[in-house]
């Protein structure tokens, strides 16, 4: 068992195969060579580091990730498997702060379990749509956003 | 995620750039284009990144491309390009993207997919200095086109691809070739393949049956060629060759073309020869690999002694083989036998896996099975055929005599008679058995008998009602149920296998797939997973459901929809 504590000074449990999905907590636990000590993790909130291990420990068992040649086709694909899309289903808030999380911990199939997700809220949809789905003000003004569009015409005339 | 009522971010603004740009990459690159309309800051982030724009695959993109699309992207990479495809342009575009292509020089290009109709194939490569996978895919080749030349590969090359979609149309007006007077070789090739790829092999048929078989003697010198080229690549390890030529036979008999000779390639490790006429492949002690189909001759296997002299390997030595295939190996007068001295020939202990689908006469097989296979110990054997003269005969042999055997691959029709050798082997508990299966009507009934998975295989029609009738008489056990290849699926004949008897059904590669505007269809889909892979087309989607998903897919044969 593995002593992990969040930002916010909680405190968890963990197994030590659970946590090694995290390659930073898989080093700090190689470098300190004692299992038992307690693992500060100072950029993780509990609640965020909760739904991390949530998703280490249904992850435990998978198989080392396939050599890098592979990445950029795994990449290219947004498929996103069953459980992975129903654990993903939270506000964006907590969808960052686990894609931020995954990057910190080095935990890189949450990461692009993360990225795949946040990219299937973008694609297929117009500037437009991408605006309302992440609060963003449209900060051109019309003339800038014609001259834009006139650059870009061959990607929208489809 | 996107109820009015929970907060949102922008994903540009919360996370770092590099993460922000991680999810950009995720994304088609004609979005990613579109993205750069949605704020100030995203165009900035997408216009400075360039990673974004390093690995261009045209292909994810939705259709249809223009020229200004690709050009844009190119000229974005600035020179970092790492990695493009491009496929699938109209012919203009196409020139055009190739010219901006070709004006400047790409240190970093790595990957290079040309799918294209042969507007202009570069003779000289040597603006991409490290490039090291080239795929040349010619699709629908104009009749004027008169050859293609490929001139001096860079050093850095390791994988060559060259692709002709209906050779046999082309075969005599283009050439692929590198000049004979070449004098350095391209020691880091690996992988060359060559030919017409063809995963699904569908048109074994035709080449079986042509009645127009004639001599080609550019076809012979291709083959000297061909050899040539192999002495160019000394570190070649895998070489495939698909549907260079099937056949030339003229009115004095079978015209023999050249051997291929690997025994030089030491460490060619696997060598795919399909539909090709090659008489003899010459091998080497290295070679693990060897996929054989639809060939006049079977080939000879020889391997190098001590003394650098080669010897038919007939009888103890030969190739120390992983995998063989010999399959529809049609030589209708040397290969009944050629294939069992073959298969005496090769060295079993290593052997995982052979398949001898349709090889020849399968008669002369079954005669000498007991001789064969008593020296071939092999884990897992593939038999199919099209016809059904005793092979079951030989599958009882296989079985009996080959102790390692754990999967068993039988095919085609099956018949009660074809039942019994199995029906007494409790030996087959621990192997695996499959029946793939072009049944006829009859041989529904007795595929359910058997409590393995069952396929049915390029059909016109799937007799539902046949199939549901006899699992409800045979209180049959199979489990699973995949229907293939065939034509006009209606979903909702297919329900009561689901819910009355809880089977699970696998539909792959269907050309259509009814849904006849009837959303209950639809819905039986979704509600009971049917897994349905690689259609071409969904006839009469309701226009509200799923559509994105459809269309995206929709284009590619291997579409996968859940």
């Amino acid at each position: 068992m593995v002593k992990l504590t969040s930002s916010d000074g909680e405190s968890f449990d963990v197994e030590k195969d659970v946590a090694e999905r995290s390659i930073l907590i898989k080093n700090m636990i190689e470098d300190v060579g004692d299992d038992s000590t307690e693992i500060p993790i100072p950029n993780v909130t509990a609640n965020v580091l909760k739904k991390v291990l949530e998703w280490c420990e249904h992850h435990k068992g998978d198989p080392a990730p396939a050599n890098e040649d592979d990445t950029d086709a795994r990449k290219k694909s947004t498929d996103i498997d069953e459980w992975d899309q129903k654990f993903m289903q939270v506000d964006q808030e907590m969808l960052f702060e686990i894609i931020l999380a995954a990057n910190y911990l080095d935990i890189k199939a949450l990461l692009e379990v993360g990225c795949k997700t946040v990219a299937n809220m973008i694609k297929g949809k117009t500037p437009e749509e991408i605006r309302r789905t992440f609060n963003i003000q449209n900060d051109f003004t019309p003339e800038e956003e014609a001259q834009i569009r006139r650059e870009n015409e061959w990607a929208e005339d489809r | 995620m996107e109820t009015s009522n929970s907060i949102r971010f922008d994903p540009n603004r919360y996370l770092p750039v590099e993460l922000f740009i991680c999810i950009l990459q995720c994304c088609p690159f004609d979005q990613i284009v579109r993205c750069q309309l949605v704020s100030k800051s995203w165009r900035a982030t997408i216009i400075d990144s360039s990673e974004l724009w390093s690995s261009l695959d045209f292909r994810q993109a939705n259709w249809p491309l223009s020229a200004a699309i690709v050009k844009e992207g190119i000229q974005r990479s600035r020179g970092a390009l790492s990695q493009l495809e491009l496929c699938e342009l109209e012919d203009e575009d196409e020139a055009h993207c190739e010219e901006v292509l070709y004006s400047r020089s790409w240190p970093n290009l790595t990957t290079l997919r040309l799918e294209s109709r042969l507007q202009k194939i570069p003779d000289d490569i040597s603006f991409a200095e490290s490039l090291a996978n080239l795929t040349i895919h010619i699709k629908d080749a104009p009749a004027f086109v008169s050859s293609v030349l490929l001139v001096r590969p860079p050093q850095s090359l390791r994988a060559l691809s060259f692709h002709i979609d209906w050779f046999e149309l082309f075969r005599d007006t283009i050439h692929f070739e590198i000049p004979i007077n070449i004098t350095a070789t391209v020691p880091n090739l690996e992988f060359l393949h060559i030919g017409s790829d063809d995963p699904q092999e569908k048109y074994l048929y035709r080449y079986l049956t042509s009645p127009l078989l004639t001599v080609n003697k550019w076809i012979l010198m291709w083959m000297a060629g061909l050899q040539r080229l192999l002495y160019i690549f000394p570190g070649l390890r895998a070489f495939s060759m698909i549907r260079i030529d099937a056949f030339a036979i003229g009115a004095g008999g079978f015209q023999h073309s050249a051997e291929l000779d690997f025994t030089p390639l030491q460490y060619l490790k696997e060598v795919v020869i399909k539909y090709s006429m090659v008489p003899q492949i010459l091998l080497n002690n290295n070679c693990e690999k060897l996929i054989f189909v639809c060939a006049t001759e079977v080939p000879r296997f020889v391997t190098a002694t001590d003394e650098g002299l080669l010897l038919d390997s007939r009888g103890e030595n030969g190739p120390f083989l992983k995998e063989l295939t010999l399959s529809d190996v049609a030589y209708p007068f040397l290969g009944n036998f050629a294939l069992i001295r073959i298969l005496r020939s090769v060295n079993s202990q290593h052997l995982t896996k052979l398949d001898l689908s349709s090889a020849c006469y399968h008669r002369r097989l079954i005669d000498y099975s007991s001789s064969v296979f008593s020296d071939i110990d092999v884990p897992m054997v593939h038999y199919q055929s099209h016809d059904n003269v005793n092979r079951y005969t030989l599958a009882h042999n296989i079985v009996f005599l080959c102790p390692r055997l754990r999967q068993l691959t039988l095919g085609n029709t099956i018949t009660d008679e074809s039942l019994m050798p199995f029906a007494t082997l409790n030996y087959l508990e621990i192997a695996e058995v499959g029946y793939s299966s072009d049944v006829t009507r009859f041989g529904i009934f007795n595929l359910l008998r058997i409590p393995y998975d069952a396929e049915l295989v390029q059909r016109k029609y799937i007799p539902t009602e046949d199939i549901i009738a006899s699992v409800t008489t045979l209180d049959s056990p199979i489990k699973r149920l995949t229907i293939r290849d065939c034509r006009n699926i209606y979903p909702q004949s297919l329900e009561p296998l689901v819910t009355r008897f809880g089977i699970e059904v696998n539909v792959i590669s269907t050309t259509t797939f009814t849904i006849n505007g009837d959303t209950n269809n639809l819905d039986l889909l979704t509600h009971y997973r049917w897994h349905v892979h690689g259609y071409d087309r969904i006839r009469d989607l309701p226009e509200q459901r799923n559509r994105p998903e459809v269309v995206r897919h929709g284009w590619r044969s291997d579409a996968h929809w859940i």
